[in-house]
């Protein structure tokens, strides 16, 4: 039991400290950073980032890479764009093309993941340009708009009751989207097998874990998620644009890396990732909010990204080192 | 043990909270009058680092100055349409005065400006425009028709009136140069009807010159039979002229477009290219500045004509487009006059 609680505690202290110094620091220097409605609106920026990241932690745990994700989200909204503006569909109709769209890509990933055996990296470096060039392709690069008015106020403004310290719906979403994503991870036995297929994909075979399906199946999920990023993105930006989201996967790769899962695969963790989600966008919000150019801060944010991985990592090694000691222990002994 | 996760998490999470909340609180009440009295305004361009827009930014800032204001010039380091928008919400949170934009896309711009101006912030449009509904007014380098009429001149004068012709711009959704392809398109058929688009979509070079220069090779070799060619932006321009000097086709394609001075004028002086169109960017970003303070003194208003505009003088404003002047052409006899 005590195990448990210091293995929480350290796995994502570097980060809580970091969090916690970025709070106070930039909470002093910038009023405009301690006004809770600011501080909330400008979490709209980073719900797509945070839902890919999402099943990027699983994908990252399980040994796999999913660079698609800023193409195929790109995709679905040209996709739903086109059939609400060419073919009429009501929104709602549209919305679920984004989704099935989103899901068609997801599969086609996971298929080549998976039943033709192309490595991951691979596969979808592929269809990140693939994907980028259907959604261009669609409609000569040019951008579809003229959404109805009540979406685009639902994306750029819609909360969850009223007052100052009412949160975007969409962040609602993503925290419930994040504690499921947690869930299922720690608790589901899906979660448990994507965490040993990336830790030993060979082992896992012998013990009987359906490899190519959970791969399968991430990737799916993956691609699923793309899909309501879309609908979230186009109610933001108010309309579906071909160029949207150029970069997200390394977006969404940074915060499942800094949030302390390691990048081999073996071990990962969605509040990891979500408490990485919220430094760099606190990070880049205090540094918009005290007037450090975006020149500057692009190379801020780069060095502070590593010097926290760093940090978060050593931690993690430390307390993994010294609950695993006694293991080792009796290992060598038996070795010996 | 799930119970004491959650305690844990519950207990930092406040720790953290209380810690932010208490030094804060320390700073609030005092600080309350050093909430700056000076007015500040934003301006936003396209991208930052690029000769045009730094000699834009030299304008901004020069007027910025003479004004006694604050002026914060910042814009993403790509041409980035969310990084625009995530810049404009936060100054929508730091409650500047007036926010001066450059869209590189003016539909996704649209509903970031509308709460910037629901939130009580003046919004102008300068060197390309949003959705005249989004601004109050749009600073214009020139008008679209005189821009597109002095490049269909300039590439007459370099190919004949029956000519064929491709066009290089900068990204398709890029307002300004969709908007210059459209009148140079209707000027072509009213007075060369001839002249002849090799290529019905026009081709991209996305703000990047090393991009330019090869999407001018590639073109160099699938149409042999290539005469003139437009550049549309300050980046593609050198990064063609670059192309032709590299495959020495500038006897064969004749080059024009939108460029600056000083990186054009090496390919001006060795012949490689002999014309090109440009309005001083440095007189518009003062001028941009020059608006957004006279809209907060009330004296840029749906009613005004003429704008007194400092060391520009009397500047024309119509239907909501404060006017900046003719375009220039620029060749070798005139380029060293100008350092930008």
């Amino acid at each position: 039991m005590i195990r448990i609680k210091s293995l929480f505690v350290s796995r994502h202290s570097g980060l809580l400290c970091a969090l916690t110094l970025l709070l106070v620091g930039f909470g002093c220097a910038s009023a405009q950073f301690r006004d809770p409605v600011n501080l909330l609106d400008r979490s709209r920026l980073w719900i797509e980032v945070g839902l890919v990241a999402v099943p990027m932690t699983f994908i990252i745990a399980a040994g796999g890479i999913d660079l698609s994700v800023g193409s195929l989200l790109a995709l679905s909204a040209m996709v739903a764009g086109l059939c609400h503006r060419d073919l009429h569909w009501p929104l709602s109709l549209a919305m679920g093309m984004a989704v099935l769209t989103g899901t068609v890509g997801g599969a086609v990933n996971g298929f080549a993941a998976s039943v033709l055996r192309v490595p991951p990296l691979v596969a979808t470096l592929a269809t990140l340009a693939i994907f980028r060039g259907l959604a261009m392709g669609m409609s000569h690069g040019q951008p579809i708009g003229n959404l109805p008015a009540g979406f685009e106020e639902w994306g750029g403004f819609a909360t969850v009751g009223k007052g100052t310290f009412a949160p975007p719906q969409q962040l609602v979403l993503l925290l419930l989207f994040v504690a499921l994503g947690e869930l299922i991870l720690r608790k589901t036995r899906a979660g448990r097998w994507t965490v040993q297929l990336g830790e030993n994909e060979v082992a896992a075979r012998y013990a009987a874990i359906p490899v190519n399906h959970v791969r399968f199946g991430l990737f799916l999920a993956s691609g699923v998620v793309c899909g309501f990023g879309a609908i979230t993105y186009m109610a933001h930006y108010a309309s579906a644009r071909p160029n949207a989201n150029i970069g997200l996967e390394l977006e969404a790769i940074a915060c499942v890396i800094v949030g302390g899962t390691r990048i081999t695969g073996g071990s990962g963790s969605v509040i990891g990732t979500f408490l990485a989600l919220l430094f760099l966008g606190l990070l880049r919000f205090g540094l918009d909010m005290t007037g450090v150019l975006q020149q500057t801060q692009t190379i801020l944010v780069g060095l502070l990204v590593v010097v926290t991985a760093i940090f978060n990592q050593w931690l993690a090694n430390r307390h993994d080192r010294r609950s695993s000691m006694a293991f080792n222990v009796t290992q060598t002994e038996q070795v010996i | 043990m799930k119970s004491r996760t959650r305690t844990v998490t519950t207990i930092v999470l406040a720790a953290m909270l209380a810690a932010s909340g208490i030094s804060c609180s320390k700073q609030s009440d005092p600080g309350a009058p050093a909430v700056k009295p000076k007015v500040t305004v934003g301006v936003l361009p396209k991208l930052v680092g690029i000769p045009f827009f730094n000699a834009f930014e030299k304008g901004a800032m020069e007027a910025g100055k003479e004004l006694g204001i604050e002026v914060v010039y910042d814009g993403p380091v790509t041409a980035d349409t969310a990084k625009q928008v995530a810049i404009v919400e936060s100054w929508i949170a730091r409650k500047f005065d007036v926010i001066v934009v450059a869209p590189n896309d003016p539909e996704a711009m649209a509903p970031v400006l509308k709460k910037a101006r629901q939130r009580g912030i003046r919004v102008l449009a300068a060197d390309s425009d949003t959705d005249p509904a989004d601004r109050e007014f749009f600073v214009s380098q020139a008008t679209p028709e005189a821009i597109a009429k002095a490049l269909v001149e300039a590439m007459v004068r370099g190919i004949g009136p029956s000519g064929k012709f491709i066009i290089l711009t900068g990204s398709l959704t890029a307002a300004n140069q969709n908007i210059w392809m459209d009148r140079m398109e209707k000027y072509r058929q009213a007075h060369y009807p001839n002249m002849k688009n090799l290529s019905s979509t026009p081709k991209t070079s996305e703000e990047d010159q090393a991009l330019a220069t090869q999407v001018t090779i590639d073109l160099l070799k699938t149409y042999p039979d290539l005469q003139g060619l437009y550049a549309l932006t300050t980046v593609a321009l050198p990064g063609a002229a670059e192309a032709l000097r590299k495959e020495k086709a500038f006897d064969k394609v004749y080059l024009t477009g939108i460029g600056t001075p000083n990186a054009m004028r090496d390919y001006v002086t060795a012949g490689v290219v002999k014309e090109f169109v440009l309005w001083n960017p440095i007189d518009l970003g003062y001028l941009a500045v020059t608006s957004a303070k006279a809209l907060l003194d009330g004296k840029l208003t749906r009613e005004t004509t003429h704008l007194e505009a400092g060391r520009l003088g009397s500047i024309q404003v119509i239907d909501r487009v404060v006017l900046l002047g003719e375009p220039l052409v620029f060749n070798k006899n005139n380029i060293d006059k100008h350092d930008f």
